[in-house]
């Protein structure tokens, strides 16, 4: 097992002192690449991202595979300026050691799979060999915290206390909402520019929602059962990545995710607040729309959407938009001249 | 019809003045409670909000009928300080009037539905009565729009964004992509305690907004992507006429064709990137290859043929207009190593 030490901080530095202590403890380079850590082939794959998004406050998010196993260690400093809030969406065992708690395990399920901690407490973040990473991890100071929520620390100075005091360190079980916007970070479609903007508001939601969560109980709608919901938003992505496909009927992706129909009719509708066929209209007609922008002829972008017939596509896209693919291209290249 | 003349900034002061304009116009009492206005019953029922988010960054939720035609107008004022994106996600269109008098739609599709102004722009809204309008608005300060946006060095290639820095007046329509309206939706079904709801609202905002620069950026990278392959595509079929000069220059429709432009176009661009027309280029290359040969000694027949001349009589002509010298006369005065 590897071990690598690291230290908290909001700054770019974290980054290179990952990649710096990884190196030392696999013998091949670890190196940075445009906010990212690249690994060589046999130590691990995917993606180990870091994103200063503005003064004492950062993100860290691994959608990654470690194929060598990794103790990521971390010891107590004296200071207790930066704090982490660790959501974990991994469906495979992730241990984590807490100074004075003991070891638990934060993936597998929603158990626990929210950890706050502070700099003054050691931890260490335990992946086996083989172990599909999905982490967020969301380092702020407290300066920070205070500016950015004077208004809660008036209204409820006990969360400021709950939340600031030397002593606290916690973890609860996720929720569907609080899962659905730490996707939203990992998720495919992010925008380019303005990342950090939207990085950004990916974590306030997160802050908002886990705050939320220390304040007011789950109620019973929201506890749904992890490994089922997350064949769903599997199921989902995979779909959504091939598109040119047909999309499967609502049959077939239940007895994929081990459910039955109604079930699974009801899950997504709570998960993605639409109906599973509506979903894929929405996705396939955007895309149609991105394809057409990018200069792709109309006859392209049918066959790239598995249509099998054109005037099969353009009726669909008609009913989408109100107007037709042909029209919709015309007007996008007259667009600025 | 009630007629609401209105400014605004970042700040609830101006929903508070807001409301008192409302009062004057329809002649009832509005009263704002927490983020809400409390519209008349005569004038409307729904949600009519608005959120003191960040230092220069606020929201709008408008989830309400109208049970009269309300038309709000903007004072327009001389800075360009404070800028508004409204989303416009009823099924009735939403009717904008601009300074010039032109009416603009914001339409319930996807087309047109989100329209960006600066506060020096004059605008008026129109809400049709008994309609459901959904209309979400996001304020923003310019130094809102620096610290988040403008500190980023892709702007100087974007000028709708040197737009923003210059502090130029502004006021255009955009389509909404898919993701744009799922957070808008996601917005106006949010239902969190008062004591988070603010710092929820910020993060759907910001993703929001995060999406529209995206989407203002990409818009003009696209732009200059796809006007470069063609520029690409132009410069070399003009190196390949120039390596078969011998051969007949290709009529300005196919050459456009070859390059996948239209006609206007593929001139427009041969101009800006050669400084010279399409066919005056070729002529011009012609003849000083030409002079060249001939300097040099060539046959007339020769230097006809490896250009692409199929009559030698209409080469003479040509030449002779273009330098005032027949080829023959050319060739005894210029002609080197004689």
């Amino acid at each position: 097992m590897l071990e690598v030490k690291y230290s908290m901080t909001t700054s770019m530095e974290f980054l290179s002192n990952i990649a710096e202590h990884y190196t030392k403890a696999c013998g091949e380079t670890v190196s940075v690449r445009d906010h990212s850590l690249v690994f060589p082939p046999a130590v691990a794959e995917g993606k180990f991202s870091f994103y200063e998004i503005e003064p004492g406050l950062s993100l860290c998010c691994l959608d990654c595979t470690f194929l060598k196993g990794v103790r990521f260690r971390r010891s107590d400093t004296v200071t207790n300026d930066i704090k982490v809030l660790h959501i974990n969406l991994s469906t495979s065992p992730f241990w984590l050691y807490q100074q004075g708690k003991g070891t638990i395990d934060v993936g597998t399920d929603w158990k626990n799979a929210v950890f706050y901690g502070q700099s003054n407490f050691a931890s260490e973040f335990v992946a086996e060999d083989g172990t599909v990473a999905r982490v967020i991890n969301i380092y702020f100071t407290k300066d920070w915290w205070v500016t950015g929520n004077e208004i809660m620390a008036q209204q409820y100075p006990a969360l400021t206390d709950i939340l600031l005091s030397k002593t606290s360190q916690l973890t609860i079980d996720l929720d569907l909402r609080l899962l659905l916007a730490a996707q939203e970070i990992l998720g495919v479609a992010l925008p380019k520019y303005g990342l950090n903007l939207y990085f950004e508001g990916c974590v306030r939601k997160i802050m908002a929602l886990f705050v939320n969560r220390l304040t007011v109980p789950l109620a019973e709608d929201e506890m749904l059962d992890f490994a089922e919901v997350s064949r769903v938003i599997a199921a989902k992505d995979k779909i959504l990545n091939e598109l040119d496909q047909p999309v499967p009927t609502l049959e077939q992706v239940a007895t994929q995710c081990h459910v039955n129909k109604s079930k699974f009719s009801y899950m997504f509708r709570a998960v993605f607040h639409k109906a599973y066929s509506d979903f894929f209209l929405e996705a396939k007609m955007q895309k149609a729309a991105d394809l057409l922008l990018e200069g792709y002829s109309i006859a392209e972008v049918g066959s790239a959407l598995n249509y099998k017939n054109l005037g099969h596509f353009a009726g669909a896209f008609y009913n989408y938009y109100h107007t037709t693919p042909k029209f919709y291209k015309k007007s996008l290249f007259n667009k600025g001249k | 019809m009630i007629d609401v003349e209105y400014y605004h900034t970042t700040s609830k002061k101006w929903f508070v003045d807001f409301a008192r304009s409302l009062s004057a116009a329809c002649g009832e009492p509005v009263l704002i409670e927490n983020n809400n206005l409390v519209l008349p019953p005569s004038v409307g029922e729904g949600r009519f909000e608005f959120y003191e988010l960040t230092d220069g960054f606020s929201l709008q939720i408008i989830d309400c009928v109208f049970f009269k035609k309300l038309r709000l107008s903007r004072k327009s004022n001389s800075g360009n300080e404070i800028y508004k994106v409204v989303y416009n996600l009823s099924t009735a269109p939403v009717i904008v009037n601009k300074r010039s008098g032109a009416v603009k739609n914001l339409s319930n599709d996807l087309a047109e539905a989100i329209l960006l102004s600066s506060e020096s722009m004059e605008l008026g809204v129109t809400f049709e009565a008994n309609k459901p309008t959904r209309v979400l608005i996001i304020f923003f300060s310019r130094q809102w729009f620096m610290r988040h946006i403008g500190r980023y060095d892709y702007r100087i290639r974007v000028s709708r964004l040197q737009n923003f820095v210059a502090s130029n007046p502004m006021q255009f329509t955009t389509s909404m992509d898919l993701r744009s309206r799922q957070l808008a939706e996601e917005i106006f079904h949010v239902n969190l305690p008062q004591l988070v709801l603010g710092q929820y609202l910020t993060g759907c905002s910001k993703q929001l907004c995060a999406f529209f620069f995206n989407q203002l950026i990409e818009e003009e990278v696209t732009e200059e992507r796809i006007q470069s392959k063609e520029a690409v595509r132009i410069i070399r079929l003009k190196e390949e006429i120039e390596k078969n000069i011998d051969q007949p220059i290709p009529r300005i429709e196919d050459a456009a064709e070859m390059c996948f432009v239209s006609r206007t176009k593929f001139m427009t661009m041969f101009r800006a990137i050669f400084d010279d027309g399409y066919s005056s280029y070729f002529q011009e290359l012609k003849n000083n290859k030409a002079k060249e040969m001939l300097s040099q000694g060539d046959a007339i027949e020769d230097v006809a043929s490896s250009l692409g001349y199929k009559h030698i009589s209409y080469f003479t002509k040509m030449f002779l207009k273009r330098n005032g010298l027949s080829p023959a006369d050319y060739r005894q005065k210029y002609q080197l190593n004689r």
